[in-house]
């Protein structure tokens, strides 16, 4: 899952680009060939771009009247996907990631999509906060865009 | 167009926005009016959700109206009880003015002459003030799906979100008040060691600091109000009627000449922290402080048609708290 906690208004989210595998909202990608959200061969925090999608029940879901977003959060291969852009000073909140993170870390988009905490990478991805609780319940990281920093 | 303007008449009327909001966030059946509520909300909910414009700022317009409805404002009895409640403007400010203690010394004297004068001191005390913020968004696709749901359930939860941020910090205030030895009674254990003893002297404390007139409090969580009527050899002064209430509330509702006050222990705020302090009873003699509120809530929404979302700003929730009283409190703390 993916939620903003704090964000420029009114910022473009490219829609342009499909899944190229099976993803979770929430995951980092990169933009490849042919319009395709990717993971990054290498784990990177250059260029990268939340995966997500707008939440919208389907099939037999839609017959459901309230349904959590977390039911909702698998992205197939192939599906139109929106990517946000993490620009400097904004803060956002993912729970796709590695164990082993803790605050202060800087974090990069690992081969598997999921932020990982970096050793020896250049990264811009600060780790303000692993207590925020999405919903008061799902444990997650607390992102913030901060300048590039060589870990 | 009439049909909307007979709905605003009614939503002018008290009672009826938060009523309406509350019945949908329960999933309670709605009267025929207010099924019209939820039919004109949905359509503004939709039309906005489709045009991503909200001329009116109508989802504003329309939690504020929900959430300063008289009938929500009731604050909590207990809180009530304790606190002297005030309110005052946005750039106002506020101080107190405690009725000074009487220092005027009588001196033994012979007749004629002079004895040392003796001074009062007034003091005034200004409140800790506390602001608190509350935003989220809606996407375009639930406004347009959930339509007049999300709005209500916003509203309700978005106001009960910024009360238990102030009940908390109401109660840890309360907590930290309390410094002197003699107005905190150790415990070693959990609730199952509270005693008739140490009851006793929080109770004594209690009754000796109380007002005539006054009826003491004693609170905490329920599992601490729980055990007063399990407490060892109490049984014995329990009348029936004590009994009675015990075994239908689980509870009994006094102790010593004071009240008791059980909060729940599964009520939290969405941070998961109990809204009470956890390992205490509090004894509460009479009026121990004022709770000032400053302004009025404030609703911003922005609407972002690039995103397809709104978001919503919850402000100026400024309120200010002053334990004048320190001495009419005092706690039983247990260690574990």
């Amino acid at each position: 899952m993916f939620r903003v906690l704090e964000d420029i208004n009114a910022k473009n989210a490219d829609a342009m680009h499909s899944a190229g595998s099976a993803m979770t909202i929430g995951m980092g990608v990169v933009k490849g060939a042919n319009f395709e959200a990717d993971f990054p061969s290498k784990a990177t925090a250059t260029d990268v771009f939340f995966v997500t999608k707008e939440i919208i029940p389907t099939g037999l879901n839609t017959l459901k009247g309230e349904i959590s977003d977390y039911a909702l959060e698998a992205i197939v291969a192939g599906e139109k996907v929106v990517l946000v852009k993490p620009i400097i000073g904004e803060i956002y909140w993912t729970d796709q990631i590695d164990s082993g993170i803790a605050k202060d870390d800087y974090v990069v988009v690992g081969t598997d999509g999921k932020f990982e905490k970096t050793t020896s990478t250049k990264s811009n991805l600060k780790v303000v906060s692993t207590e925020v609780k999405d919903a008061g319940t799902h444990a997650g990281i607390a992102i913030e865009v901060v300048d590039w920093t060589t870990v | 167009m009439s049909t909307k303007i007979e709905i605003a008449e009614l939503m002018e009327k008290n009672g009826t926005m938060y009523d309406w909001a509350e019945k949908v966030n329960r999933g309670a059946s709605l009267t025929a009016e207010e099924q019209e509520i939820s039919q004109v909300v949905d359509a503004w909910a939709k039309e906005i959700g489709t045009k991503g414009k909200d001329n009116d700022n109508e989802i504003a317009e329309f939690i504020i109206k929900t959430i300063t409805d008289p009938v929500y404002n009731k604050p909590d009895a207990l809180i009530e009880k304790m606190f002297e409640m005030d309110s005052i403007g946005e750039f106002d400010d506020y101080v107190i003015n405690k009725t000074p203690k009487n220092t005027l010394v009588a001196y033994e004297s012979a007749k004629g002459g002079n004895v040392y004068k003796s001074y009062i001191d007034t003091s005034a005390l200004t409140p800790t003030w506390k602001h608190a913020q509350v935003e989220t968004e809606i996407s375009y696709a639930q406004l347009r799906r959930g339509g007049f749901k999300n709005i209500a359930n916003m509203a309700v939860f978005a106001k009960e979100a910024l009360d238990n941020k102030k009940i908390k910090d109401v109660f840890s205030a309360l907590d930290t008040a309390i410094a002197g030895s003699d107005q905190v009674f150790a415990v070693t254990g959990g609730e199952s060691s509270l005693t008739k003893v140490v009851l006793d002297k929080l109770s004594l404390y209690v009754l000796d600091h109380l007002a005539d007139g006054d009826t003491g409090i004693v609170f905490g969580l329920n599992k601490y109000a729980q055990a007063i009527a399990n407490m060892s050899g109490y049984a014995s002064y329990m009348s029936s009627t004590m009994k009675d209430d015990y075994n239908r509330y689980g509870l009994v509702k006094e102790y010593g000449g004071c009240l008791i006050g059980g909060f729940s222990g599964a009520r939290k705020a969405a941070d998961g922290e109990l809204l009470v302090p956890d390992r205490r009873i509090f004894g509460i003699a009479g009026i121990i402080g004022t709770l000032c509120d400053r302004g009025e809530l404030r609703v911003y929404e922005t609407l972002d048609n690039n995103k397809e979302r709104v978001s919503l700003k919850f402000t100026g929730y400024e309120y200010g708290i002053k334990i004048t009283n320190p001495e009419n409190v005092a706690k039983i703390t247990f260690t574990t």
